[in-house]
């Protein structure tokens, strides 16, 4: 507030003086009309004075701020949303996968794991269990049909049967 | 033993959240902390609850300012039955009202226009609380272009509209109440036109900051908002049209994270919207009040002449309603902002 109360105190003694000298100077011809132009000059530069502290590169300095702060909210958002939808899809193979091997009679597990990239595609399944090799073809055959990749990605560690 | 701890870890697992997606409003301001419903049921009522809860707040200031009011109104009836006195100098009896006036007038004034800067401060702080989360919630939702366009435009404008206020317009407006004192005083020529100026300069940086940034939301949320829309498409499409099986899963993965990323949002955005509204109605109410107030008071004061001095009380109440209007255009950006925010991509 001591801002505003120095900012009051100049407004008012700048008008007392303007005030004072419009009385003094009210009938001089062209040099008062002159006189009164400046003294209003002066008042109103010291009324549009606050003004003066606001520079246009505070307002580009804010502008950036707010851009990278910006940035840096989406990435959040966007990270968030991505480990969700990796999250729903591992589950979803997984019991993809599960469930076509309890067809085939099967008692494995599997572990997706998805690429880094922003496209989310499955990298690789590791699938842990015992299969008879018929059981283990037909298995492979239907995910790498499925889930769209290919044999070298599917890694079997397994007790075969 | 072993079934206690058992029990705990079971609570413990069906306490966690189940999705690790979270995008929740900041709590509300302190001020506004006993306005707000304690349970939500739905915006319309918790709308009405807060209207209700700040009315009933509303006595104390109503008998304040009925005080004020009354004191005037006497103030004005004196002047009025000493102006009738011979040998009395009326120009003399009008300073002295005109004095008496300001200072009966200048302390509640003090307090509200105090109320207000606190107000704004308080909703701008806020503000940056909120447009995070919602940056965030609208991002997941794959609007990422939007909450660029959103956020930086409003936190650019909050923080200049909040310098605005606090720096140039809150002193302009004290400016204003000086002037209006000394115009009553002395009836100068240039003190008129400096009143009339100061009051001029801060409604027209008020508007024009209100019409730059709707204008600027207008203009940004088609552009934005089309090119979100088309990314989505874009994306869905790429999604379906891969292998059958891990696209449809992929697919149902990506709408069901759009869809909570979305409800998310809106729950964030109408909490936001209520913690906005009751940061900014006690104070708009209290103050509006004084503005009413003062109104009857002029229109009162009227009846028995002293035109100097009713015009100093139109000036104070005009002071009022200038800072009703700053406070209600910080509102006004923040819900506007939150509103498009929850409008989301498309």
């Amino acid at each position: 507030m001591s801002k505003i109360g120095q900012y009051l105190l100049s407004v008012i003694a700048t008008t007392l003086i303007v005030s004072i000298s419009n009385v003094l100077i009210e009938k001089k011809g062209a040099v008062g009309s002159a006189l009164k132009l400046v003294t209003g000059l002066v008042l109103a530069t010291v009324i549009v004075s606050p003004w003066a502290d606001f520079h246009i590169d505070d307002l580009e300095h804010l502008y950036f701020n707010a851009e990278s702060e910006a940035a840096h909210h989406i990435q959040e958002g966007q990270t968030a949303a991505r480990s969700e939808i990796s999250a729903y899809i591992i589950e979803h193979t997984q019991a993809y996968i599960l469930d076509k091997a309890s067809i085939l009679g099967l008692d494995i597990s599997a572990v997706v794991i998805l690429t880094n990239n922003s496209r989310q595609s499955i990298d690789s399944i590791k699938i842990t269990g015992t299969a008879s090799p018929y059981a283990r073809t037909r298995l492979t055959q239907l995910i790498c049909e499925d889930l769209g990749i290919t044999e070298e990605r599917l890694i079997w560690s397994q007790n075969n049967g | 033993m072993k079934r206690l701890i058992t029990l705990i870890l079971l609570i413990v697992l069906l306490s966690m959240p189940v999705s690790a997606m979270e995008f929740n409003a900041p709590t509300a301001p302190e001020s506004a902390e006993h306005f707000l419903p304690d349970s939500s049921t739905s915006f319309s009522q918790d709308l009405w609850y807060i209207i209700k809860k700040a009315i009933s707040a509303l006595y104390p200031s109503i008998a304040e300012s009925a005080g004020t009011c009354v004191t005037v109104v006497i103030i004005v009836m004196l002047i009025s039955l000493l102006e009738g006195f011979k040998g009395i100098s009326a120009k003399a009896v009008d300073l002295g009202g005109i004095i008496a006036v300001s200072t009966a007038l200048l302390s509640p004034s003090n307090a509200l226009i105090s109320v207000g800067v606190q107000t704004v401060e308080a909703m701008s702080e806020y503000g940056k609380l909120l447009l995070p989360v919602m940056t965030a919630a609208l991002a997941a939702e794959g609007g990422s272009i939007t909450s660029t366009a959103l956020y930086t435009g409003t936190v650019l404008f909050n923080s200049v509209l909040t310098i605005g206020i606090t720096k140039l317009l809150i002193p302009m407006l004290y400016a204003y109440i000086a002037l209006s004192v000394g115009k009553a005083a002395m009836d100068e020529k240039v003190l008129c036109n400096l009143h009339s100026f100061s009051k001029w300069l801060i409604t027209w940086t008020l508007k024009i900051s209100i019409y730059i940034f709707t204008g600027y939301l207008g203009i940004t949320g088609v552009i934005s908002g089309t090119a979100d829309a088309a990314a989505v498409k874009a994306a869905k499409l790429a999604i379906s049209g891969s292998v059958p099986v891990i696209g449809s899963i992929m697919s149902d993965a990506s709408e069901t994270i759009l869809v909570s990323a979305g409800i998310m949002k809106n729950a964030a955005g109408t909490y936001g919207l209520l913690a906005i509204l009751a940061t900014w109605i006690g104070p708009f109410l209290q103050i509006g009040i004084q503005y009413l107030t003062l109104k009857v008071t002029g229109a009162v004061s009227g009846v028995f002449g002293c035109k100097r001095v009713v015009e100093l009380i139109d000036s104070f109440c005009v002071a009022m309603g200038i800072l009703v209007a700053m406070t209600g255009t910080m509102c006004l950006l923040l819900l506007i902002s939150t509103v498009c925010f929850m409008k989301g991509v498309g």
